[in-house]
């Protein structure tokens, strides 16, 4: 299961706009901080650079990437999810 | 209890990094369901320097002899043994008031689980808050460990931290407690969810315990809730005892005709909430 869903203004989850949501935000960034050393600047930062490399040979959706931390057996994982245009169709799949 | 020998019970330690997210409350109720239960219970305060769990018990009279007295050898394990008032087979090992967490190594802590599995069915060890040497002396025998923590940024931030030290430690994944949860604040979305929480800690769920003012009530008295048989908190506490010993209990849905009630009169204007 991964956390850091919340990052980037993902919003894929319920809504409700409370102080919860706030909490969370805030959780998932500092959990980010304390597991990898990562802010959400430099975060956003890889995001970027993740969008202008892929996009030199792919087309990519880059509002949608998602990029989680996700807490495995041998430490933790950055898994990044990017939804790309397929060539000529226009309709998306994604790629890991 | 003490002469039937050798009962292999299980070391359960129960922590939070976070203080006051109600390790002790935990320690106190889960520890008096499992008693209720018919098992051979006791509880050992590990927060040495910081007496709590005879308060909660409402033993803190009876206490002559504590932990670091037995692991000094100052005086027989069941010198220290105090038996509770009301269930007989609930037994207290109560910190020292007056030293530090240093006063006892890990090595003398795993000893003293070995010593206690022998004679009861369940050894449940009560934290204290941190994740140094009275965290590390609290794990040093477990089996398992239980993580307590409330619906708030930091505490979860705390308990993230604790499955980390546990896992590097080699035990199981600790399974977690979410105390203090707010079913109408969740509602209005200014609470964190058991959800979010459970989302982002990524380990096993065994309790959800509400907040609740008869735990104030109770421990104002040194009555464990769980022996409350009205009390919504010490139901949670009593599914906890449940589920470690393996039954298969559905978790309480959070609104009950309390919360709808409550809720009634706050719109007709009775009653707040901050």
């Amino acid at each position: 299961m991964g956390w850091l869903d919340a990052l980037f203004g993902r919003s894929t989850s319920r809504t409700p706009r409370g102080s919860a949501q706030i909490a969370k935000q805030r959780l998932v960034e500092v959990l980010v901080y304390d597991h990898v050393k990562l802010t959400p600047d430099v975060l956003e930062a890889i995001r970027r650079e993740m969008c202008a490399i892929l996009s030199r040979h792919l087309e990519i959706e880059p509002q949608g990437i998602e990029i989680t931390i996700v807490r495995g057996e041998g430490g933790d994982r950055l898994v990044a999810n990017v939804p790309v245009r397929r060539a000529g169709t226009g309709s998306r799949g994604a790629t890991q | 209890m003490e002469e039937q020998q050798d009962r292999n019970g299980r070391v359960i330690t129960i922590t939070s990094g976070k203080g006051g997210v109600g390790k002790t409350t935990t320690t106190a109720n889960v520890g008096a369901a499992l008693a209720a239960r018919g098992k051979a219970v006791v509880l050992v305060d590990a927060d040495i320097g910081l007496r709590n769990l005879d308060i909660v018990l409402g033993l803190e009279n009876r206490i002559v002899y504590d932990i670091v007295d037995v692991v000094e050898g100052r005086c027989r394990l069941r010198q220290a043994l105090i038996r509770d008032k009301r269930l007989t087979n609930l037994a207290l090992i109560p910190a020292a008031q007056t030293r530090d967490k240093e006063a006892v190594s890990p090595e003398q802590m795993r000893a003293l689980c070995q010593e206690l599995r022998q004679q009861f069915d369940f050894v449940l060890i009560d934290s204290p808050a941190g994740i140094e040497r009275g965290f590390r002396n609290a794990i040093a025998g477990a089996d398992e460990v239980l993580v307590v923590t409330n619906p708030e940024v930091s505490a979860v931030r705390d308990a993230d931290r604790i499955v980390g030290l546990v896992e590097a430690a080699e035990l199981p994944p600790p399974r977690l407690i979410v105390n203090r949860i707010d079913p109408e604040l969740v509602r209005r979305g200014d609470m964190l969810s058991v959800e979010d929480v459970l989302e982002i800690l990524a380990i096993p769920l065994i309790g959800v315990v509400p907040a609740d003012e008869t735990i104030v009530t109770a421990t104002n008295r040194g009555e464990p809730v769980a022996l409350d048989p009205h009390s919504r908190a010490g139901q949670a506490f009593r599914d906890i005892a449940a589920r470690l010993l393996g039954e298969e209990v559905p978790f309480q849905p959070l609104d009950t005709p309390d919360g709808v009630w409550r809720r009634m009169l706050r719109a007709l204007g009775f009653g707040s909430r901050a």
